[in-house]
């Protein structure tokens, strides 16, 4: 997965046109929809060679975050899957609601540009909304400075 | 009567309250240290990136569709990047 990239991923006309999507997530309104992705016809590893694909001509260095310890060693992971686990075996060890059917609360999640895959629809629900994060601010600033002056500052994490 | 020294949680749930946040606002108010904004921090942010849900009204908008010949370079992409992956 990590030698997917813009060169192993060839798409020569496609690509402009995600390079003026990628100029609207950072100049412009900061969002995008892509639609049309024929996720059926392909296997889900498959699947996330194009995910990862198509997403490296919009911004070619993957992220990662959280920090799991798999196979004895602390891995962190560049993509996680949003999906309902709470009737199956690892139910006991859910630590946030992404991985439920409860809904989920406005957050931001690590990283310059974030993206959302969708496998499949949810039979109900499954609706994602966005906020403007500067709008935030603006309403912050205006409201309640303080909360401002909290997030700008340093954050001590233990361990 | 004895005070009781007992410690209490916040009421604050993950789903946020906006009538308590309300409320919660305005009685730690004179606790609250009047700061306003940390210096270099702008009054206000204005361009594109600050907007509303009623600032969009027609998918079109923000959706970017592929097209057919899109996907054929999408499918040709996966095959070469498959292929790449065997030789290496």
């Amino acid at each position: 997965m990590g030698h997917v990239s813009q060169s192993t991923f060839p798409l020569p006309t496609l690509a402009p046109l995600l390079r003026q999507q990628a100029q609207t997530l950072s100049t412009g309104r900061g969002f995008f929809v892509l639609r049309g992705l024929s996720v059926n016809s392909y296997t889900t590893s498959e699947n996330i060679i194009i995910y990862a694909g198509v997403s490296s001509h919009i911004a070619p260095i993957r992220g990662r975050q959280d920090s799991k310890l798999i196979d004895g060693s602390k891995q962190s992971s560049m993509l996680n899957h949003i999906k309902d686990l709470s009737k199956t075996s690892v139910a006991g060890n859910i630590g946030a609601p992404a991985y439920t059917t409860d809904k989920q609360v406005f957050h931001t999640d690590a990283g310059d540009i974030v993206s959302l895959f969708c496998l499949q629809t949810a039979q109900n629900g499954g609706e994602s909304k966005l906020a403007s994060s500067w709008r935030v601010y603006n309403e912050l600033a205006k409201s309640r400075p303080d909360l401002i002056k909290t997030l700008a500052e340093d954050w001590v994490f233990d361990g | 009567m004895a005070a009781t020294l007992t410690q209490t949680q916040p009421d604050i749930s993950y789903h946020p309250d906006f009538e308590k946040y309300k409320l919660r606002t305005e009685r730690l108010k004179a606790f609250r240290p009047d700061s306003g904004l940390p210096p270099g921090f702008p009054e206000q942010l204005t361009g594109p990136l600050v907007w509303e849900g009623k600032d969009f009204t027609d998918e079109k908008d923000w959706t970017f569709s592929l097209t057919d010949a899109h996907l054929e370079e999408i499918h040709n992409a996966l095959q070469k990047f498959k292929c790449t992956r065997i030789q290496a």
